[in-house]
């Protein structure tokens, strides 16, 4: 007898569909499998043939032949053991072939027979939905997590048992509720009005979030920095319900979607500790994860104390920054991982962090300057946005600032603008116009032009310091809806200028 | 004169000459001895005359003890204690076998444009001739000072605020310009800005550096470009150490007696409570040099040390006034730089700035203003702030110090 149960496997951050057949014939009792399979995958032989029959299921004495196909394509995890057991039962004739045709079947069983959550099912549900199936088993605690699509059923099932009577019609199971998409968000307690002063940061926050540029805070330890960075995703633009698959799923391959939980619905805050590994934080390993930077994919990937950061590590950040995406070789197969984030980062302005209060401040001009120099070049170029985080005073500490949401309203018309200015080009922010296009999409007035000028020959500033000193005011001209960049955009823009492009003024001893 | 005479006194020319390169390398040998530092070699030096004796000596039959007392019998007639002990001399006997490599190093130095200057030359400092601890021998990249100038040591803090690094390069300036020179020690902060100072003023001669190591390299390295400046303007920098000594720690205390040495008077910018620069104050006393002091805020750590020093009855220094008066009693006031002075002060009131601009600049000292700050002094919003900021940093008349530190130039 023979019997085919469509499953799926994630490779990467993609989900391929995997057939599993089974084929009951005479021979010596033995269950073989074949399809490339990983130790996990291999191991299901045992878990499903003792769960079987602690379900009441008695297998006969036959020899078992099960294939995964494709073939060719290696097969990680432990989500066939559902859709092995449903093959196995319906080769037995439990369960007629063409229930199965469009169903699709993920989990992990136990020995007992109650089936355990896997990794990705939101990636799976998606690619159930590619492939025209019409329902979905997956384990009970992963159901929320795939019941996103209106046109697939998701079944959650707790037991093999439960399974198999759903099968059969014994059973006609609840398939789960759809999630309800609204664009609300939830409460997260972290809300822009808590910020007391700072004007300058938050300003600067609310223009990096706007063109969606990188940004980076320099200020002493305990003056708001991390303060500040965790807010900045209240201020962000909203999700899109595209956007917020985009992210759950990436969630969901991680395994740390929250239990029920359904999609995503706030843009990521992803804060890793300096001592992290370049595989850590890009991704990696040798079945490859996503790292810190795809988990950080729409939203903000903060790191705090930069400096400390190993350069090896903040290296890997560069080629995901420019193409917004990380791709992994492993065994001649690339997986492909987003990463579209914004990177906010904050350091103190020296070791010691009270620099340029020299009341405080013992370190010499060259130990301020090594510290500063830790920063590679590439990495800096890619800062557009550079703000100082200073103390403040008691009376503007206890005031309360403008709200998030009301920043928000402001950063999301000005990312309106600039989709319409971006329609049908790749471009999505006006941190990413490239050079070449710079002042198509930037119109300078005059006046501003000139201001360009006047900074430019002071020296302060590189040729591509220019250029992302452009890009920051077409954003600022973006919040202020003007068609144009004035003169007070540019003026402002350069206050965002990093610590290394500042105005001296001829201080410099030789 | 006849031929005869002429060769005769070429001959004794010649002679003389051979005579000092002798000397000078002897002298070179001797200063690279082990175990013997300023003191003792000093009193090699009045032992034994010449540094051609001393290695005649040290070569010389015998050994042990008995030698050594037969040696200094009856040269040593001051009652003051003898510190060069049988052992430091039997080590400058082991020394010896470095005799040809001093030798090569003297003609390998001297030819690369280091001078080699001993108590014994005509061009060793006058002022230094009085110290029990002068060094032996200083090794000169450029010139020494000159004897008939005045002389200022600039000295103060490496970590220094915007204060002192304003008032030292401008005191440094204005001292240099009425013909002092300045001395000081190429460090960084403080020191390298009462050199950049001196060299402003574009006099010949300006300022020297004295150095924690070999003259012929640069601690800290950043400043390499200043001590080739200090080189071309006809300043010099100067090194009791040989070429190839590194900058050791304990050299930079050893320096600074050097440095306030050579001055006239010792010019303390800024000053931490227990800092070198007060070590240096203490032996400018020492050598009776008259210490003036740049006051700071009572609060001010960096200025504790001056304030400390003023207390207990430094000289107060505001200005280049205060020094010119002690250093050149007498010396008219100069007419130009009063004229000068009335000039810019009409300039400025026939140049008012505009009223918001005057506002943010009234509110900047030269320690530095946040942003932040600036908006609660002025009490303009963000945005006017900046825009007079960014008008002020294109005009040149204030600096940003870090980022978003803003500060008055003077």
């Amino acid at each position: 007898m023979y019997a085919k149960v469509n499953s799926a496997a994630l490779a990467g951050m993609d989900s391929f569909p995997v057939q599993v057949e089974t084929d009951l014939s005479d021979g010596l009792p033995h269950v073989e499998m074949v399809g490339t399979l990983s130790t996990e995958a291999r191991e299901a032989r045992e878990r499903v043939r003792t769960a079987l029959k602690n379900s009441g299921i008695r297998i006969p004495p036959k020899k078992i032949t099960v294939s995964l196909s494709p073939a060719d394509r290696r097969k990680e995890g432990s989500g066939f053991d559902l859709a092995m057991a449903a093959g196995i039962a319906a080769a037995m004739g439990m369960i007629s072939d063409r229930v199965l045709r469009d169903c699709m079947i993920v989990g992990e069983v136990c020995l007992d027979g109650r089936v355990r959550g896997v990794r990705g099912v939101l990636a799976i549900a998606g690619c159930a939905r590619r492939e025209g199936i019409r329902r979905l088993f997956v384990p009970r605690e992963n159901a929320g997590e795939g019941a996103v699509f209106a046109d697939l059923e998701v079944m959650g099932v707790g037991s093999v048992k439960e399974l198999l009577s759903i099968l059969r019609g014994e059973n006609a199971g609840v398939p789960e509720p759809g999630c309800v998409w609204s664009e609300s968000l939830p409460e997260s307690g972290e809300d822009f009005s808590q910020v007391g002063g700072q004007e300058a940061v938050k300003r600067a926050a609310e223009v990096a979030c706007a063109g969606m540029h990188n940004m980076l805070m320099i200020g002493s330890a305990g003056a708001g920095k991390s303060m500040i960075a965790r807010r900045i995703p209240t201020i962000l633009p909203r999700l899109t319900r595209q956007e917020s698959i985009e992210i759950s799923t990436i969630y969901s391959i991680g395994g740390c979607l929250t239990e029920g939980g359904g999609l995503i619905r706030s843009r990521p805050f992803r804060s890793p500790h300096h001592t992290i590994t370049a595989a850590g934080l890009a991704g990696g390993g040798r079945i490859p994860r996503p790292g810190e930077i795809s988990f950080a994919h729409g939203g903000v990937l903060f790191l705090d104390e930069l400096p400390e950061f190993r350069a090896s590590v903040l290296e890997t950040l560069r080629q995901p920054m420019e193409e917004r995406r990380l791709t992994i070789v492993r065994a001649g197969v690339a997986y492909e991982f987003p990463a579209d984030f914004m990177l906010v980062a904050a350091m103190n302005p020296c070791r010691c962090g009270y620099y340029p209060d020299r009341s405080l401040c013992r370190c010499t001009e060259r130990e301020v300057r090594d510290y500063l120099g830790k920063l590679s070049r590439p990495l800096m170029d890619r800062i557009d946005i550079c703000s100082e985080v200073g103390k403040v005073s008691y009376d503007r500490l206890r005031e309360r600032g403008e709200s998030s949401a009301d920043i928000r309203a402001r950063v999301e018309r000005a990312a309106a603008i600039q989709s319409r200015r971006f329609a049908g080009t790749s471009i999505r922010f006006n941190s990413r116009i490239p050079a070449g296009q710079l002042y198509r999409y930037c119109n300078v007035s005059g006046e501003a032009e000139a201001l360009l000028q006047k900074v430019y020959d002071r020296r302060t500033v590189t040729a591509r310091g220019l250029h992302s000193l452009i890009r920051v005011a077409r954003t600022i001209a973006d919040l202020d809806e003007s068609s144009a960049v004035e003169k007070r955009h540019v003026s402002e823009a350069v206050f965002y200028r990093g610590p290394r492009e500042i105005f001296r003024g001829g201080e410099e001893n030789v | 004169m006849s031929d005869a005479d002429k060769e005769k006194m070429n001959g004794v020319i010649l002679n003389k000459e051979r005579r000092d390169q002798e000397e000078k390398r002897a002298a070179w040998w001797l200063d690279s001895a082990p175990g013997l530092g300023a003191v003792r070699l000093l009193q090699l030096a009045q032992l034994f005359g010449s540094a051609v004796n001393i290695a005649a000596a040290a070569r010389e039959r015998g050994d042990g003890l008995l030698f050594w007392q037969e040696q200094i019998q009856g040269r040593w007639k001051e009652d003051t204690e003898l510190k060069v002990t049988a052992a430091n001399w039997q080590s400058l006997r082991a020394h010896l076998r470095n005799w040809e490599k001093a030798a090569e190093e003297y003609h390998r130095w001297t030819q690369a444009g280091i001078r080699f200057i001993t108590i014994w030359d005509d061009a060793y400092p006058e002022r230094l001739s009085h110290y029990r601890d002068r060094p032996f021998a200083l090794y000169v990249k450029g010139n020494l000072p000159l004897e008939e100038r005045k002389t200022a040591a600039v000295i103060g803090a490496r970590a220094c605020s915007r204060y002192g690094r304003i008032y030292a390069r401008k005191i440094a300036r204005e001292l240099a310009e009425r013909q002092v020179q300045i001395v000081s020690g190429l460090a960084a902060g403080i020191d390298s800005e009462g050199h950049v100072g001196a060299l402003d003023s574009g006099m010949p001669g300006a300022t020297y550096a004295v150095l924690g190591c070999g003259p012929e390299q640069c601690y800290p390295r950043e400043h390499g470009l200043l001590a080739d400046r200090i080189v071309e303007a006809g300043g010099g920098l100067i090194s009791e150490f040989a070429p190839g000594t590194p900058p050791l720690a304990h050299h930079f205390p050893m320096r600074n007696r050097i440095i306030s040495g050579l001055s006239d008077c010792i010019l303390v910018m800024e000053a931490r409570g227990r800092s070198g620069s007060l070590i240096t104050v203490g032996q400018a006393l020492e050598q009776g040099k008259e210490v003036f002091a740049l006051p700071g805020r009572a609060n001010d750590g960096l200025s504790e040390g001056c304030n400390c020093l003023i207390k207990t009855g430094a000289a107060l220094l505001t200005g280049s006034r205060e020094v010119l008066e002690y250093l050149l009693p007498g010396a008219k006031e100069n007419n130009r730089e009063k004229e000068e002075e009335k000039e810019k002060s009409a300039e400025f009131v026939k140049k008012p700035l505009a009223p918001n601009k005057n506002l943010v600049y009234s509110c900047l000292d030269c320690q530095g203003k946040s942003v932040e700050q600036l908006m609660e002094l002025t009490g303009l919003p963000l945005s006017a702030v900046r825009e007079e900021l960014l008008l002020l940093l294109l005009d040149g008349e204030i600096a940003e110090t870090a980022k978003g530190c803003y500060a008055a130039l003077e």
